[in-house]
């Protein structure tokens, strides 16, 4: 793994650290902002679109 | 969140449910960085046991304040809440061992997480493995108390299936 790769491993380490040792009302409170988000993110997505027969975007394209 | 935790221990305190514990995914966010999830499952113990097993009188409560079911879950205080019997005998040593937690007012009753780490295992699917790696990374379970509930459940075969396909690299 390179250096840049480790550093950016040990810091998300270290928020998901932070994050386990909220007060658990906090967390009960971060509960709810994240089942907002996920519904939110479902009702933005188009309902039941396969997720790898998607028409390619320019990235897929062979060359890109 | 908190108050729909609050209304399940009032329904408990009014002897609507029995003994109840919080699990999945919320009941592993009061040990774990929390993790969106969609409902909230209680699982409550009948005791004694029923001749027939019926949720009628928690659905009628719950319909009394005012809480209205939506398919297989009551829509409480904004969260899908699904009552589950503890019939199963691990889950149901989960409910009985139930740790208390109380803060700010609010009261609540939760799984161990080892007993959280065991279900997640019975239950097998590719989000239980999830949290089950994330609770390994997070050493938060007695590994004494895990061994002895998986070895009681019968799971220590499962559990090396697991570490070797998840934790060995």
């Amino acid at each position: 793994m390179s250096s840049d790769m480790q550093r950016i491993v040990q810091s998300k380490d270290a928020e998901r650290r932070r994050l386990r040792e909220l007060p658990w009302l906090e967390k009960l409170e971060m509960l709810d902002k994240l089942r907002e988000r996920h519904l939110w993110l479902r009702n933005t997505r188009a309902a039941g679109a396969p997720l790898l027969n998607a028409p390619a975007s320019d990235h897929d394209k062979p060359g890109q | 969140m908190k108050s729909t935790l609050a209304v399940v221990e009032k329904l408990h305190a009014d002897g609507i449910i029995g003994p109840y514990a919080v699990g999945g995914a919320v009941g592993a966010a009061f040990y774990l960085e929390p993790v969106a999830t969609l409902d909230v499952d209680i699982f409550v113990l009948f005791e004694p046991a029923p001749l027939i097993l019926t949720l009628t009188p928690i659905y009628e409560a719950c319909a009394r304040l005012g809480y209205e079911a939506e398919g297989d879950a009551i829509q409480i205080e904004g969260w899908p809440v699904q009552f589950l019997p503890a019939t199963q005998p691990l889950v149901a040593e989960a409910v009985r061992n139930a740790v208390n937690r109380q803060s700010d007012g609010l009261t609540t009753r939760v799984m161990s997480a080892e007993h959280l780490m065991a279900i997640a295992l019975q239950t097998g699917r590719a989000k239980d493995y999830a949290r089950l790696v994330m609770f390994v990374e997070a050493g938060v379970a007695g590994p004494d108390r895990l061994r002895d509930i998986l070895a009681r459940h019968s799971l220590l075969d499962a559990w090396a299936k697991f570490e070797h396909r998840f934790l060995k690299s």
